[in-house]
């Protein structure tokens, strides 16, 4: 087959074995890797209700079918398992260099069972691998891990994907980075690492991906062509000028700049934490993922040297900023590096820490319970000394590592309303009070509260708009406003949740293909097509990534998830206290008309929202009827 | 004097792709008018913010001194 080399390498780290397994092209085509292949693995594979720290949980890191492809953006890969944060179906993706190296080493995936019985790692390089032994490496910073690994080796060129200490001591929003600065961070994948001894999996390949194209030279030639667009083109342009930080910006004026746990919109100090306070106190450069042209990622400074960790992006900004009540963006940074040394979820430890600084200013928690920090709102020397103790899980750390869902029913007394999560997973910082299908979006993902599977309202208001143009020709049509529900704001949602699945499917980044960002429907149709020999339609490509979510689905209804925890924080029901928004409500009965309504265009029942066995039959999922 | 903000996207169309610049008051200038002069698509705004409020009317006059922001979408990132 073109574009993939259909290898999967299975290891099994309880009895040491290591075999590799063929996929079909046919099965390939239903399922091009990411988060389509790691969904059937995992149906197949994972029995229901096992504990995800146990040796029981698969874990499978899955590259796309156009992971590593000479196309900007298209370096994404997903790490995907039974989270141990939502209990349910975890996916995480992440760019960098990993997945298109994984690519270039001659496999699609690596699906990984049992338990080390002492720490390892795994050494794959140009199809073959062998687990070695990581004693040496645990309890060593990210850094330390990645330097010793390729010294390990003897290549510099070994690009590592690992755990950090988080991860080693379970923290359960544990997360993974590659390259010490793209990070797998959401549902706790690191402490599926850290509980299966496994710290790293590095990787070298020297295969390239135009070698096994259908038409390479036509494929390079849509590389090339993006790649000369991303400073012709505003959002591409926007995004490699000022990365993510400009959202501070954009929401502050609007009242929706998440603050002190989502109790605000409207920080005082959002100047200091913009791309203004940004570019001023730590900006050094941008840099890029492997072969993209667009350069998002930004470098910064920290404690006044080049920080080798990355900088700061707007989700790490807005948790360790506006919603911490800190409005220092060099304590942001210092926050970011931390969390990346111990390898932390940076969304879920912010907001696990300012779930806690809230029950502390209501008195639900004291300076005993926090060993002995005044845990308020601001105080960045208390929330830098937290993440170090839930890295470590250290006093309070130990408690708060359980993630804030969890410690708000162990404090009890009304905490409950304060944790700001979805199936356990704390939100992202996009306020849902003021981008609606961005709350449907939180209530009904797979995976908890996450603002990268879902779409966002703002590019469909308009009918004359770029990104409502391009988003008509995957089918939308009738513009809304952001702040509505309605049965076509849920044909929206509809439409866009299976575009973004395809890409979390084929190894697209987010930042790439229209209406969010540059490259048009119809090029990244070209890119599948020339890359594989196929003539995949949109309306095929769709269904990928539709099989995608329904599969998903099926894991966590198996977990025991039901409507009901298709819902969001009580507080995200009331308005906010101050600024544009304060009229402005999710009404939860009509929060509920329109979940009915999203089931329906779903083909879900829409009093349960259980796929019907015509929509299994539809997406060719009827075999999920047999699985673990 | 007029000090205009762009962000997100739009300062792509901006006076050498600068998120804050200034231009001189005209008698009768509205928001339209600045969008229109400014060469920036009125289909890419999103969120018009005068002197801190939110507006959604282009035929709003603006003063001398007043501070006008103008935001694309805001998406995930």
């Amino acid at each position: 087959m073109f574009g993939s080399s259909l290898k999967v390498l299975r290891v099994n780290l309880t009895t040491g074995s290591i075999a590799t397994e063929t996929l079909t092209e046919e099965l390939y085509r239903m399922y091009p890797g990411g988060k389509a292949l790691a969904g059937y693995i995992l149906l197949h594979e994972l029995p229901a209700g096992i504990d995800p720290l146990s040796p029981e949980n698969v874990l499978v890191c899955a590259a796309g079918l156009l992971t590593g492809a000479p196309v900007s953006t298209s370096t994404r890969y997903v790490v995907s398992a039974k989270s141990p944060l939502t209990l349910g179906f975890a996916q995480s993706e992440a760019g960098g260099f990993w997945g298109p190296e994984l690519k270039m080493a001659g496999f699609e995936a690596v699906v990984i069972t049992g338990k080390a019985e002492k720490p390892v790692y795994l050494s794959i390089k140009d199809g073959e691998a062998e687990i070695r032994s990581a004693e040496h490496l645990w309890g060593k910073t990210t850094a330390d891990v990645e330097k010793m690994i390729r010294a390990d080796l003897a290549d510099d060129k070994v690009r590592v994907l690992q755990t950090g200490i988080a991860g080693e001591n379970l923290v359960r929003y544990a997360g993974l980075t590659n390259d010490l600065r793209h990070f797998n961070g959401r549902g706790g994948l690191g402490a599926v690492f850290g509980s299966k001894n496994l710290r790293a999996i590095a990787v070298r390949g020297n295969g390239r991906y135009q070698q096994n194209a259908a038409d390479p030279a036509a494929l390079m030639d849509i590389g090339k062509a993006l790649a000369r667009r991303v400073k012709e083109s505003p959002i591409s342009w926007e995004l490699q000028s000022h990365g993510t930080i400009g959202l501070v910006a954009a929401f502050q004026p609007n009242g929706m700049l998440p603050t002190r746990n989502f109790q605000e919109g409207l920080f005082e100090h959002w100047e200091e934490i913009s791309w203004k306070g940004y570019e001023e106190k730590i900006f050094t450069h941008a840099r890029s993922c492997y072969a993209c042209a667009v350069k998002c990622k930004r470098e910064v400074k920290v404690d006044g040297r080049v920080s080798e960790y990355g900088g700061p992006e707007y989700e790490t900004v807005g948790a360790f900023g506006s919603n911490c009540g800190n409005g220092d963006i060099t304590i942001v940074a210092k926050a970011n590096e931390l969390c990346n040394v111990y390898m932390l979820d940076t969304i879920s430890c912010g907001m696990t820490i300012s779930f806690a600084m809230e029950c502390f200013e209501r008195g639900l928690l004291t300076k005993e319970d926090t060993d002995g920090y005044d845990l308020r709102f601001g105080n960045t020397e208390a929330m830098l000394a937290m993440i170090e103790k839930i890295a470590k899980r250290e006093g309070f750390g130990d408690i708060l590592a359980e993630g804030s869902w969890r410690v708000a029913r162990k404090i009890g007394m009304g905490a409950e309303d304060y944790s700001i999560s979805c199936k356990r997973q704390e939100l992202p910082m996009h306020e849902a009070r003021g981008k609606f299908n961005v709350g449907i979006g939180y209530a009904i993902s797979e995976i908890g509260a996450d603002h990268l599977v879902v779409p966002h309202d703002g590019g469909f208001t308009k009918a004359d708009s770029y990104q409502f143009k391009e988003a008509a020709k995957l089918g939308m049509s009738d513009p809304q406003p952001v702040t509505i529900l309605s049965p076509e704001k849920m044909r929206h949602f509809y439409l866009m949740e299976q575009w973004i699945s395809l890409e979390n499917s084929i190894g697209f980044c987010f930042f790439g293909p229209s209406p969010r960002s540059y490259i048009l429907v119809e090029e990244v149709m070209g890119s599948i097509n020339t890359a594989t020999g196929w003539n995949m339609s949109i309306e095929e490509a769709m269904r990928v990534g539709e099989r995608a979510t329904n599969m998903a689905r099926l894991f966590n209804l198996r977990e025991g998830f039901t409507r009901e925890d298709d819902t969001l924080p009580k507080r995200i029901f009331t308005a906010l206290p101050a600024g544009p928004l304060s009229e402005t409500v999710i009404d939860y009965d009509e929060f509920q008309r329109s979940l009915s309504e999203l089931y329906r265009l779903k083909g879900w029942d829409t009093e349960t929202g259980v796929p019907t066995p015509l929509k299994l039959v539809e997406l060719g999922l009827e075999w999920t009827n047999k699985t673990a | 004097m007029i000090h205009v903000t762009v962000g997100g996207y739009l300062a792509f169309f901006a006076p050498r792709k600068k998120s804050e610049f200034e231009i001189p008051y005209v008698p009768g200038l509205n928001i339209l008018d600045l969008l229109t002069g400014l060469g920036i698509p009125i289909p890419e705004v999103a969120l018009i913010v005068l002197n801190g409020d939110v507006i959604t009317d282009l035929g709003r006059e603006v003063s001398i001194g007043d501070e006008v922001k103008f935001f694309s979408p805001s998406d995930g990132g």
